[in-house]
């Protein structure tokens, strides 16, 4: 069960893990302010570090409070699981996408969600899949010609 | 100003045609489609429209493009209202209470609210250029960069510091939005800066990339948390709740002129419908009766925004014909087809192409109402949209997502990064952390910075500059008075030092905003 | 666009073989072609790929569809990445300018001039010193003397950092021994309307970029960068045409030549056939009315430079540019 107390500490980890990213970064700029006003590091270079210090105060007001926070429960397992089952599979469509294309990807991405996690007959999953690609497709490449990521497929089709 | 009404007339003649009726009517149904897809916007339409305008005369060229910018605007705010997916950058704010009405099934509502009162914006702002076109093309040209600092500044302040909230979390939205807005190249100084020397940053952090993932995924992964359906959306469509909607519409008759006054000073001043609209709701939500049920499905939410954004999205066309400074990627593609078409923008525009510019001011007229009654036809089919089940519609929003966040730039990457701030976007709902302050820093934070630094360059490094004349002082002054607001309250006990930290129930207002 | 007729479709594919050139090539696009430009939509780069793309699609020259992408980010490094990314792909053409060469200097890229395939250079814009009309500086030597006389002090405003406009302003001032304040904005427009308004003395804009501004009497033109003025034309404005300007070489700032080539690559490995293609069908562009209406209309020198001449263009002016930045401690690596 995720309580309020160890997102609030997850989370300010990722801010301060930010902000040391965004120091690390403006430390090879020059961050004083010249003779002609700031330098291109200035500004990067504060707000990292009002980053790292307002998630360091909110870690530490967490654990202040940690026995208030506790209790707070935000996320029951039961919507954490369709959560999880909402979320990895847009990982995979990222993922495929990458190497198969965004049409394919997408294709395969609404057939599976909708067949199994929507347990809708085939022909919906078929039927949503597929209409929703080719009308992207007309749309983006046809019409607006704004091309979009392609595969493999597209290419061998000579569509790309 | 009498002269302007006669060669406001003297456009009506020329836009008045058959022909180009036929024009406004099917560029601004164009540009609903292109405002309501996330993955297009009004600079795909008027690019994939341009080559079309190369054999038409300029009057109709323009007209064409300029409708297919009016029904983007409209359009824009639909999926902000139904799936909380801005399809504009400029319709982020209409997300914050647009959204709560559509999930307590007041959609068509909330619909027929926004468009009437961008309506009205529109109005507004194309009466101004009517009646004030060259004092406001003067007007404009004494904005150097202090006077565009300050111009950020009053923006920003006014948003932020009007807002409620956490304060420690409120400033961590805001680092997160200034710091991932710096990422890419550098104005000023030309060098690379927090790229890690990874081609995939070098062209920056989009913000709509960003507003794609907080705002659409982000959505969507709390919806499915609370259950697999849209709560509270009703499928029923009622049209006659679209007339009395528009008959309380006069209600908030302040409220729009707020907007729209809000808006007509960001469209002439260099600020721009996105920060416009941001800039209204802030002030909206400070000085309305119902503050308190802003975020929370308020009309007056809706209405502030999209008054602003539209009446500054009109307004801008002013400086594009008389001074050639773009006010938003479509102005700059507009004005790439101006040079195409033989016209150069300046201040001769006015004098030498009379039929040119008059007749596209009469066409915003006729071109915004237009609008108006397309949009509100369209209200019916979008509605039903949200009675579909979620199990089919959710994963068709995910598609819809990411489709638009690799158009912004054409890149595999920015994919992932959508990704992640759909992860980033649903933590910080739940953690009570306002995203809208992160949204506003991305989009003026850049911008503001590059104004301050070319003052700087300007005045070798002091900041004296900002008070040089009354109007850069003026505005500086206030946006200072406007952000040292929340600390005053401070001060003066109105929060508990526990409460200002991370408690819930001071975050709690800030839920939606 | 895309729905042309087959008739017309058909009549450019005759007209294509029966072309002498023809005979020899043995590539020919067989793909939707995209037009890479290196600059945001409505940047300089942007119109001018719009040109060429209108005056293919008006004479029906090349057998598939033409896209134009915008992808300016980091100034135009992003274009050229992208370029790199479509590696022997001939159906990919990137729309530049000088910063094909320049941008490897002054930012860390992944990429190299030589990388990519030189295919055209289709015209030089001009520069031109622009003062505000209304100002006290009437002439390019009453500017020069005031710079002079208070060195340091006189804002020129450019659209970048490390550009053109920059190199120009270190030019100018090497050449006439000032010192000038240099403040980058985003694009020529912007600067135009930051002079008409007198937050900047002066700039260095291309002639279409502020023509507007001038005939509005906001700015005007001092001197134009270049070995003789311009060739007698239309009036512009009500006493004066382009050719009126004098040579900034004769105003005190001995600068013989400057000016900007507008440049097409092709990705890197592309086979030669391919080049060929492309650089002939450029040539055909050239010809057009469409492409020349367009050079007229924006004040630009069209001269159509490709295959060698071209890599010798693209050799001097890097070198050129290589030696004043790193004067200027501009270079990276």
């Amino acid at each position: 069960m995720l309580t309020r107390f160890h997102l609030e500490l997850g989370f300010a980890g990722l801010v301060l893990l930010i902000g040391a990213t965004g120091l690390v970064g403006s430390s090879g700029l020059d961050f004083g302010w010249g003779a002609d006003g700031p330098r291109a590091g200035y500004f990067p270079f504060r707000v990292a570090v009002i980053l790292v210090a307002m998630a360091t105060l909110v870690a530490v007001q967490a654990i202040i409070n940690r026995a208030a926070l506790r209790r707070v429960v935000v996320a029951e397992p039961e919507g954490l699981r369709r959560v999880l089952g909402f979320g990895l599979p847009i990982i995979g469509l990222v993922l495929v996408a990458q190497w198969l294309g965004l049409y394919v990807a997408m294709a395969l991405y609404l057939l599976v969600v909708i067949r199994w996690q929507g347990r809708r007959p085939w022909h919906t999953a078929l039927g949503v899949a597929l209409g929703v690609t080719v009308v992207t497709f007309l749309i983006f490449e046809i019409w607006f010609q704004v091309p979009l990521l392609k595969g493999p497929l597209e290419i061998m089709l000579g569509l790309g | 100003m009498l002269a302007n009404i006669d060669s406001l007339m003297h456009g009506f003649t020329v836009a008045l045609t058959g022909y180009h009726i036929m024009l406004m009517v099917g560029g601004v149904l164009l540009g609903i489609l292109v405002g309501v897809l996330p993955g297009l916007g009004a600079p795909n339409g008027v690019t994939l429209l341009l080559p079309l305008t190369f054999s038409m005369d300029p009057v109709s060229a323009i007209i064409l493009l300029t409708s297919l910018y009016w029904g983007a605007l409209f359009g824009g705010s639909t999926t902000s209202i139904l799936f909380n997916i801005p399809g504009e950058p400029s319709s982020v704010a209409t997300t914050f209470d647009g959204y709560p009405m559509a999930r307590q099934g007041r959609a068509t509502e909330a619909l027929t609210y926004a468009f009437l009162s961008a309506g009205f914006g529109a109005l507004v702002g194309i009466i101004v250029i009517t009646l004030l076109s060259s004092a406001v093309a003067s007007f404009a040209l004494r904005f150097g960069p202090p006077e565009y600092f300050a111009v950020y500044a009053l923006a920003f302040a006014s948003f932020v510091a009007f807002g409620g909230g956490a304060p420690v979390k409120t400033i961590i939205a805001l680092g997160l939005g200034f710091g991932f807005g710096m990422v890419g190249t550098d104005t000023v100084s030309g060098s690379m800066r927090l790229t890690f020397e990874l081609d995939q940053l070098i062209r920056g952090i989009s913000f709509l990339v960003v507003v794609i993932g907080l705002f659409g995924l982000g959505e969507l992964l709390l919806t499915i948390e609370e259950g697999p359906e849209f709560k509270g959306a009703s499928g029923r469509i009622d049209p006659r709740e679209m007339f009395r909607a528009a008959a309380r519409m006069p209600r908030y008759w302040f409220a729009m002129l707020r907007g729209s006054a809000v808006g007509v000073w960001m469209g002439i001043t260099p600020g721009g419908p996105t920060a416009a609209s941001f800039m209204s709701y802030g002030i909206a939500r400070r000085t309305s009766r119902n503050r308190d049920n802003f975020g929370k499905g308020e009309p007056e939410g809706v209405i502030a925004p999209e008054t602003a954004d539209h009446s500054a999205g009109t307004a801008a066309m002013l400086p594009m014909l008389s001074l050639g400074i773009p006010g938003s990627a479509t102005a700059a593609v507009m004005l790439g087809g101006l040079m195409i078409w033989g016209l150069n923008p300046g201040p001769m525009l006015f004098l030498e192409q009379r039929d040119f510019v008059w007749g596209m001011i009469a066409s915003m007229y006729l071109g915004n109402v237009i609008g108006v009654v397309l949009v509100l036809a369209t209200v019916p089919l979008f509605a039903a949209m949200l009675s579909v089940s979620f199990s089919i519609i959710g994963p068709i929003i995910v598609t819809v997502c990411m489709v638009g966040a690799y158009t912004v730039a054409g890149a595999p990457f920015d994919l992932w990064l959508a990704l992640a701030f759909g992860a980033v976007g649903y933590l910080m709902k739940k953690l009570d952390y306002p995203l809208a302050p992160l949204i506003l820093a991305m989009v003026i934070g850049d911008k503001a910075e590059d104004a301050f630094r070319q003052s700087m360059l300007s005045s070798s490094g002091s900041l004296g500059i900002l008070w040089s004349n009354w109007l850069a002082g003026t505005l500086t002054t206030l946006a200072i008075l406007f952000l040292c607001w929340p600390f005053v309250a401070l001060l003066l006990g109105r929060r508990s030092a526990a409460e200002v930290a991370i408690t819930p129930a001071a975050g709690h207002e800030e839920n939606r905003a | 666009m895309k729905l042309l007729p087959k008739a017309t479709l058909a009549l450019g594919a005759v007209l294509l073989s029966t072309l002498p050139a023809a005979a020899q090539q043995s590539w020919k696009p067989t793909r939707p072609i995209e037009f890479v430009v290196t600059s945001g939509a409505g940047g300089g780069t942007d119109v001018f790929a719009r040109a060429v793309q209108a005056a293919i699609n008006k004479h029906d020259l090349v057998p598939t569809s033409v896209v134009v992408t915008n992808k300016g980010g980091g100034s135009g490094v992003e274009g050229y990445v992208y370029g790199t990314g479509a590696k022997a792909d001939p159906h990919k053409v990137i729309f530049g300018t000088n910063n094909a060469w320049t941008l490897p200097m002054v930012a860390k890229t992944s990429w190299s001039t030589a990388d990519f395939t030189p295919v055209a250079i289709m015209a030089f814009d001009e520069f031109m010193l622009w003062t505000k009309a209304d100002g006290p500086y009437k002439t390019a030597a009453d500017f020069v003397a005031a710079a002079r006389a208070q060195p340091g002090t006189l804002r020129m405003g450019g659209s970048q950092t490390h550009d053109t406009d920059q190199t120009l302003t270190v030019l100018i001032e090497k050449a006439a021994k000032i010192q000038l304040k240099y403040i980058p904005y985003q694009g020529g427009g912007q600067v135009g309307v930051q002079l008409a308004g007198g937050h900047i003395e002066a700039n260095t804009n291309n002639p279409s970029e502020s023509v507007g501004g001038w005939r509005g009497g906001q700015v005007k033109p001092v001197c134009v960068f270049r070995s003789e003025p311009f060739s007698p034309g239309p009036k512009v404005t009500e006493t004066q045409g382009w050719s009126d300007i004098p040579t900034c070489a004769s105003q005190g700032i001995p600068i013989e030549q400057f000016s900007m080539p507008r440049t097409i690559f092709l990705p890197p490995g592309v086979p030669a056939a391919a080049q060929t293609y492309w650089a002939d069908l450029f040539r055909r562009v050239s010809e057009t009315p469409e492409w020349k209406d367009y050079v007229t209309r924006t004040s630009q020198s069209g001269r159509f430079v490709s295959g060698d001449e071209m890599r010798q263009v693209i050799q001097k002016e890097e070198s050129e540019t290589r030696e004043i930045f790193s004067e200027a401690g501009w270079l990276v690596k």
